[in-house]
């Protein structure tokens, strides 16, 4: 599903690469959770991935296809199959919740009665069906998160990444956010989540890949990346 | 699925229109100054066009013939009148030319000198007027002519004729400079109103590239923008024409009317007024298209 290899990034003026010769693979349906310090690459990586930033050297390959090898065209068509989810949650706030969500269809082309019916239907999901027609700017925060999961739902996306999903919520709504996740992941979407949130290490059977300094420290199940942070904290 | 981009397209170029605010406004203005500009000089052109048919096609050549006799005379005329070019050919007796002439001269001190004068047959050619030849045109059927058995000379008088084409000359050329002026500030102003829609719109359009717009989802909005504030100005521009036209033409006719007839202040014919505001929109489309290209080009 998503392949990289030997992948470095490297920002003008910047006094080291924010990706250092990073090598992995995501495989369909795997729920990945890219963890790390502020400032290891996690936000850089997924930034290669939904193509806003290409690799300063490696390849990455996202279903097949060659990133760096799309055409303007092809890189929107490549977004479209890709759900996004931000910390700041990138939304309109002077749009409604469905017209919010109604963006990431209409880009595709689809009639404004299957617009409406698959917001809908994602917004129950979401349980902010009673939320349909306000306006973004009277939402909670915990809302708001929703709102944008719903818009990275919506397109029914073979791969969702995931920047600090929980990072402005408390705890009982970053629950409900990761709940919403696993939900998707269940359906069979590629999920990959970059935190630096322990709380969401606590899952120990998903895959935790440790980005320190731009490069891979660890790449394995939670439970073994947590006692290997253990390790690292205890030196 | 290209009946639903449509509609989203209306949707999102609605909303660039609404986030357009001053700039919008001041684009619409300065394309409706522009285009009244234009359709004012636009009207004064087709009106002096008008006025120098009228005065051409009352401008007569004479041809003064070298036959003894009136079949003669009457062939000449036949074959001055099968002449191309020539709209009527009228053949005058020797007396009839020298009342004339002698009605011509009335008051003046030739009028005295002109006793026992005699005069030759003459036939009064009209040419067919057209404001699109010249005066080499004219010239040349007043020597086809002349070079015509039978015919002694010819004369045109050619002045009138000669500075009407120099007016209109230098009304066509001052006209296009108008034009391209006009367009060029139009084009420039309904730029920097959609550069500013984009960049009042900025992170609507990022988030629009996030979720997968393509280039041409982006563009048609603005693009569409650029057209709304082109037809716009053109429309305000007819209008205030149209009334400007209601308040002077009666003026206007009251003021040039004399000797050639009456003179109307005539409105330019729909063609030319569908033309403005067709170009209107095209100024507006190519204006936001300059800033829409522009932004895509820079952004991811």
């Amino acid at each position: 599903m998503i392949e990289l290899y030997h992948v470095g990034k490297v920002y003008p003026g910047a006094d080291r690469p924010a990706l250092d010769d990073v090598n992995l693979s995501i495989g369909k349906s795997e729920f990945i959770i890219l963890a790390g310090a502020s400032g290891a690459g996690k936000s850089t990586l997924l930034r290669l991935l939904f193509c806003a930033e290409q690799a300063s050297s490696g390849q990455v390959i996202l279903q097949g296809k060659n990133l760096a090898r799309l055409s303007r065209h092809e890189m929107a068509k490549a977004r479209r199959s890709i759900g996004v989810v931000f910390q700041d949650f990138k939304l309109l706030p002077a749009l409604s919740v469905l017209d919010n969500i109604a963006l990431a269809l209409e880009v595709q082309g689809l009639s404004r009665d299957d617009v409406v019916r698959r917001c809908l239907k994602v917004l129950n999901e979401v349980g902010l069906s009673h939320k349909t027609h306000q306006p973004i700017a009277a939402l909670s925060g915990g809302e708001q998160q929703r709102v944008a999961i719903a818009r990275a739902l919506v397109v029914e996306p073979a791969v969702l990444l995931c920047d600090e999903p929980t990072g402005n919520l408390d705890a009982e709504r970053a629950r409900e956010v990761m709940e919403l996740l696993i939900t998707a992941h269940v359906r069979g979407t590629t999920v990959v989540v970059a935190t630096h949130d322990p709380a969401l290490l606590s899952g120990g059977r998903r895959r935790v890949v440790a980005l320190d300094q731009g490069r891979i420290a660890h790449d394995a199940p939670a439970a073994a990346a947590r006692r290997s942070d253990q390790r690292f904290d205890a030196a | 699925m290209i009946g639903a981009l449509s509609a989203s397209v209306v949707k999102h170029g609605w909303r660039s229109v609404r986030s357009g605010g001053l700039p919008f406004f001041f684009a619409v203005l300065m394309t409706a100054l522009g285009m009244f500009s234009l359709t004012a000089f636009g009207t004064v052109l087709w009106n002096f066009r008008a006025l120098a048919r009228a005065v051409g096609e009352s401008v007569a050549a004479v041809a003064f013939l070298k036959v003894d006799d009136a079949a003669a005379a009457e062939e000449t005329r036949a074959r001055i009148q099968l002449t191309p070019g020539v709209e009527s050919a009228t053949l005058m007796t020797p007396e009839e030319a020298l009342q004339r002439a002698r009605r011509g001269l009335s008051g003046s001190a030739a009028l005295q000198a002109s006793a026992g004068l005699t005069m030759p047959w003459v036939v009064e050619v009209v040419p067919r007027f057209s404001l699109e030849d010249g005066e080499s045109a004219r010239l040349e059927l007043v020597q086809r002519i002349g070079a015509l058995d039978g015919v002694d000379e010819v004369l045109h008088p050619g002045g009138e004729l000669k500075r009407i084409d120099a007016l209109l000359r230098l009304l066509h050329g001052a006209g296009l400079f108008l034009a391209v002026l006009i367009v060029l500030v139009v084009v420039v102003v309904v730029s920097n109103a959609v550069r500013l829609t984009v960049l009042v719109r900025k992170d609507e359009i990022a988030i629009q590239k996030l979720v997968g717009a393509s280039d041409a989802f982006v563009a048609l909005p603005l693009l569409l923008s650029g057209v709304v504030q082109g037809t716009l100005g053109a429309v305000i521009a007819l209008v205030t024409s149209g009334i400007a036209h209601a308040s002077l033409a009666r003026v206007v006719r009251v003021a040039l009317s004399g000797a050639l007839g009456t003179f109307t202040l005539d409105p330019l014919p729909w063609w030319i007024l569908a033309c403005v505001i067709v170009g209107g929109a095209l100024l507006g489309a190519v204006g936001a298209l300059l800033s829409v290209a522009r932004f895509l080009r820079t952004s991811s």
